[in-house]
């Protein structure tokens, strides 16, 4: 009797309250991406110099200064564009990844006491057979 | 309205099922349900590959019908989970939207006697624990439950509209609705208060529990740190170099942070570091008071995400001066390497340097011949970089506000101790993380008293710091002594033995002492019936703790002719409170009257003063002011504040603490008319405000400075038969040399009344008789002694006849 109660309860949140809490969480780790890989920053710094590497430009104008401070400032904006392009693309996959893991588990979760049943079944099945 | 009655039923299922099944089984089910479906799925794949399908169909069987169990498990621990979380966010004040409702952790308490929610509270492991940290015992607990009282039922109880019911909500009901309850904690000597701060201690380590467990909450998620935020910012290698972990200096804990005083000061930091220049901020606080943990707490805010977005991706460096000054022996390397630190920052960008205690990094750079305010004053006003200070208050006033222009670069963020409540709060977690390593179990009382015994008993350091440092005391003591309840009593008696000073609950021994206190003094102070009473009802005044704290434990002023037993009851006082004479302390306040009489009391920024020295080495101790009336005026100011509020800042700024001494000023001052009074004969009682009054109008002091001691205490001038006593009590010293030596004395009754007739002297009292007994006595025995008429062994008889008029004239 307790356990028909239980298990009565137990799907009525699983059909109601859980599927609003998988929301919450799924915002969670949604979020959590984002902060992980520091997408809003590392945007907004996209094209920096790469760890603020530069030259100085000497202070009487010379040409091989000049060339010098324009190579190293291009080199190190290009790696940094690079380095931080591959975080923010792993960034991004994440979050798609995290966006289909979601709507994953909410298809999951619905099937999942049927799911449960037909593993039992088809393992007692094996078993006996 | 929802009752608690019906809001638990929702609780009821998960509850059971977490009775069938604890939540830590289930953790271990899931495990090796996983295993076991991992192996059998293993061999599956194994066996079809490898041994022709022989042993497959089995194990397919056993792997589908492992994962089933295992998937059971999952959705078990999520539908557990999701009540045995439910509410926290919000009692945390993680979430902002409003929740109501009860928590998990009533639920699982009222469940267990839904028709008397005191009794399954008082049985609950959680209500059990409470009480227990409370301090009541268990033989109360169950005669509360055993009388008959009126029970309080679920139903009864009505949830708040607006709010989560909480543990604390349980015992705030419980306090306000059943007397039986209240009165059984009053027998037990336990207050609402003490009750509710246990209650509180015990659900905040709840509460920490269930908020680490719950690893996917976004508060926890953001713990971690993001990837790349500091890569458009530059690299600091030099600084690095001589950089310090800044955990080696921290004392709070994680929790103290989430104060609102914390709190208050995490921000006005943020905002001072967020300035678009001169962002650098100077945390001017006693040490121990928690001025890193502070900068630690804005540190984890910046890498969290959570601070102000201004100073987002900052890094905070703590500059190692230690190291720095170590491996530079010269100006220009120390120089060169300072000015590269500072570039570097610069470079860098999101460098906040902290250097703890700016001025003794300062002077010690002075001391090299470096000036640091000119050496980095361009960078303080850059926006690129951050300098953030640490400095006690004392060094702040005496050394940097001297630099004037440097100090205004930096906004000053003053960080008090932590007031008493605040330091038991931050105690609570100390204790806990103590209590495994010293087997002990703190009570919620014991944690006070630590608070109250480290503040007034403990002088050196701050709160929190110098309670934490009691609390350590304490657990080890208790291991040493193999006790593992920790109450207050036993905390301050731990006090006692560490200081010397009677602390806590009045032992019957003591009683006896404070209340025969006037017979104690007597012993050793003859007459003086009136000063000796006053001394002792001050004295148990400020024993019984009725007396303000933030005082001297007694103060005094003695008034009286020389000889008349001032000084013999400082010691007096010395012996019954403190142990022993050897705890008096004397300082001559006539050598405080020249121009220089308050660096020479209180030092002068190179040399420490009298009497901050005198209480740094004995902090408790009778302390007599000889001579009082001829210290400087200057210097009675000063005594204006160490009498008033037991503390006064000396020279170098720092804060001195006189409270657990005694303090007694002796003074010839109104001699005179104390002897005229008594030799009219009139009652010097009825006269005392008169002879106050006039050494008032003769300037001797002034009336804020009578006023603040304890009570002025006037000294009679003695009387024959109280000199004879005296003289008795000196003679008693006298046969102990003599007997030590060898010999036995006996002094007939009409020497010793002629003697008292030479020696007395209403003007200079005892001190005239101590010297006839030298002369007269003494030296009659050294004249015995010498020419050998006595033998080792024989008894020196001596009388008026032995004494020739010339003899007795000296």
């Amino acid at each position: 009797m307790l356990f028909l109660s239980i298990v009565h309860h137990y799907l009525f949140w699983h059909y109601t309250r859980a599927l609003a809490e998988i929301f919450v969480t799924w915002k969670n780790f949604m979020w959590f991406v984002g902060h992980f890989f520091s997408l809003r920053q590392l945007a907004s710094s996209w094209f920096s110099p790469w760890k603020r590497t530069l030259t100085g430009r000497g202070e009487k104008w010379n040409l091989e200064d000049l060339a010098g401070y324009v190579i190293i400032n291009i080199l190190s904006r290009v790696v940094g564009a690079v380095i931080r392009t591959i975080i923010i693309f792993l960034g991004l996959v994440g979050f798609v990844g995290t966006f289909l893991g979601g709507v994953l588990v909410y298809v999951f979760w619905i099937l999942a006491p049927f799911v449960l049943i037909i593993l039992l079944g088809f393992g007692l099945t094996l078993l006996i057979a | 309205m929802n009752t608690l009655r019906e809001d638990i039923q929702q609780y009821k299922p998960a509850m059971s099922l977490n009775r069938l099944v604890s939540r830590k089984t289930l953790h271990g089910a899931r495990v090796f349900l996983f295993i076991v479906f991992v192996l059998s799925g293993g061999g599956y794949v194994a066996s079809t590959f490898v041994l022709d399908g022989q042993y497959a169909q089995p194990l397919l069987g056993v792997s589908l019908v492992a994962l089933a169990f295992w998937l059971e498990a999952m959705l078990a621990f999520f539908y557990s989970n999701s009540y045995y979380f439910r509410g926290l966010g919000s009692l945390l004040g993680i979430d902002t939207t409003t929740q109501a409702g009860t928590t998990y952790d009533v639920a699982e308490v009222v469940i267990k006697n839904e028709h008397d929610v005191s009794e399954a509270f008082c049985s609950s492991s959680f209500g059990s624990t409470v009480l227990f940290r409370a301090g009541v015992n268990q033989s109360a607990i169950e005669e509360y439950l055993r009388n008959p009282r009126q029970q309080i039922t679920a139903d009864m109880v009505t949830l708040p509209e607006e709010e989560i019911f909480s543990l604390t909500g349980l015992g705030k009901y419980l306090l306000k609705h059943d007397r039986a309850f209240v009165d059984m904690l009053a027998h037990s000597g336990v207050s609402s208060e003490t009750f509710m701060g246990a209650l509180r201690w015990v659900v905040g380590s709840v509460h920490q529990e269930k908020r680490a467990a719950q690893w996917w909450s976004k508060d926890n998620l953001s713990r971690t740190k993001g990837i790349g935020r500091e890569w458009s910012y530059g690299h600091a290698f030099l600084l690095q170099k001589f950089a310090r972990d800044i955990r080696t200096s921290a004392v709070f804990s994680t929790l103290s942070a989430n104060t609102p005083f914390a709190l208050e000061k995490i921000t006005q930091i943020e905002a001072s570091l967020a300035r678009a220049k001169e962002a650098n901020v100077l945390l001017i606080g006693e040490a121990g008071v928690g001025k890193i943990d502070l900068i630690m707490a804005v540190q984890r805010r910046m890498q969290t995400g959570k601070s102000l977005d201004a100073i987002g991706g900052q890094q905070m460096i703590v500059l190692d001066t230690n190291r720095l000054f170590a491996t530079h022996n010269d100006k220009q390397s120390l120089e060169l390497t300072l000015l590269g630190i500072f570039d570097e920052a610069v470079q860098s960008g999101n460098i906040i340097i902290v250097i703890e205690n700016l001025s003794v990094f300062m002077r010690e750079a002075e001391s090299m011949g470096i000036y640091i305010p000119e050496l980095i004053d361009r960078y303080l006003s850059a926006p690129n970089i951050h300098l953030v200070g640490t400095d006690t208050p004392g060094a702040y006033h005496t050394y940097l506000e001297t630099k004037g222009g440097f100090v205004r670069r930096f906004s000053e963020i003053l960080i008090d101790a932590p007031d008493l409540s605040a330091t038991t709060r931050v105690l609570q977690n100390i204790a806990l993380q103590h209590e495994a390593k010293y087997q002990t179990f703190f009570t919620y009382p014991s944690l006070q008293a630590l608070t109250v015994a480290s503040d007034r008993y403990i002088v050196e350091g701050v709160l929190p710091d110098k309670a934490i440092a009691l609390l350590i005391d304490v657990a080890s003591a208790a291991k040493q002594q193999g006790l593992t309840f920790i109450t207050g009593d036993f905390v301050y008696s731990v006090v006692s033995d560490k200081t010397g000073v009677p602390a806590g609950p009045i032992s019957d021994s003591e009683r006896d002492i404070l209340l025969n206190l006037e017979d104690k003094l007597h012993q050793q102070v003859i007459g003086q019936e009136h000063a000796l009473s006053a001394i002792a009802r001050t004295m148990r005044r400020a024993r019984a703790g009725i007396q303000s704290a933030d005082k001297p434990i007694g103060s005094f002023l003695f008034l009286g002719p020389t000889g008349v037993g001032k000084t013999e009851t400082a010691k007096a006082l010395a012996n019954v409170f403190f142990g022993g004479e050897d705890k008096l302390e004397r300082i001559d306040m006539s050598e405080f009257s020249g121009a220089d009489a308050v660096s020479k009391l209180i030092g002068d920024g190179e040399s420490a003063g009298a009497l901050p020295t005198l209480l740094r080495e004995h902090p408790y101790s009778v302390i007599l002011l000889d001579e009082f009336e001829k210290a400087n005026q200057s210097v009675h100011d000063i005594f204006l504040q160490v009498l008033d509020e037991g503390i006064f800042t000396d020279s170098r700024g720092t804060k001195v603490n006189a409270r657990n001494t005694i303090i007694i000023a002796t003074s010839n001052a109104g001699s005179q008319l104390i002897l005229n009074t008594v030799q009219q004969r009139k009652e010097l009682s009825t006269l005392s405000a008169e002879i106050i009054s006039s050494i008032i109008k003769a300037g001797i002091y002034r009336p804020e400075l009578i006023n603040r001691f304890d009570s002025t205490i006037i000294f009679e001038p003695l009387s024959i038969p109280q000199q004879t006593e005296v003289a008795s009590m000196m003679l008693d010293g006298l046969y102990q040399r003599v007997k030590e030596r060898g010999y036995q004395l006996t002094v007939g009754t009409d020497l010793l009344n002629a003697l008292v007739q030479k020696g007395y002297s209403p003007e200079f009292g005892a001190r005239p008789m101590q010297r006839v007994l030298q002369d007269v006595i003494e030296e009659k025995i050294a004249q015995k002694i010498i020419s050998g008429s006595v033998q080792k062994g024989d008894t020196i008889k001596l009388v008026l006849a032995d004494f020739s008029e010339a003899e007795l004239a000296v």
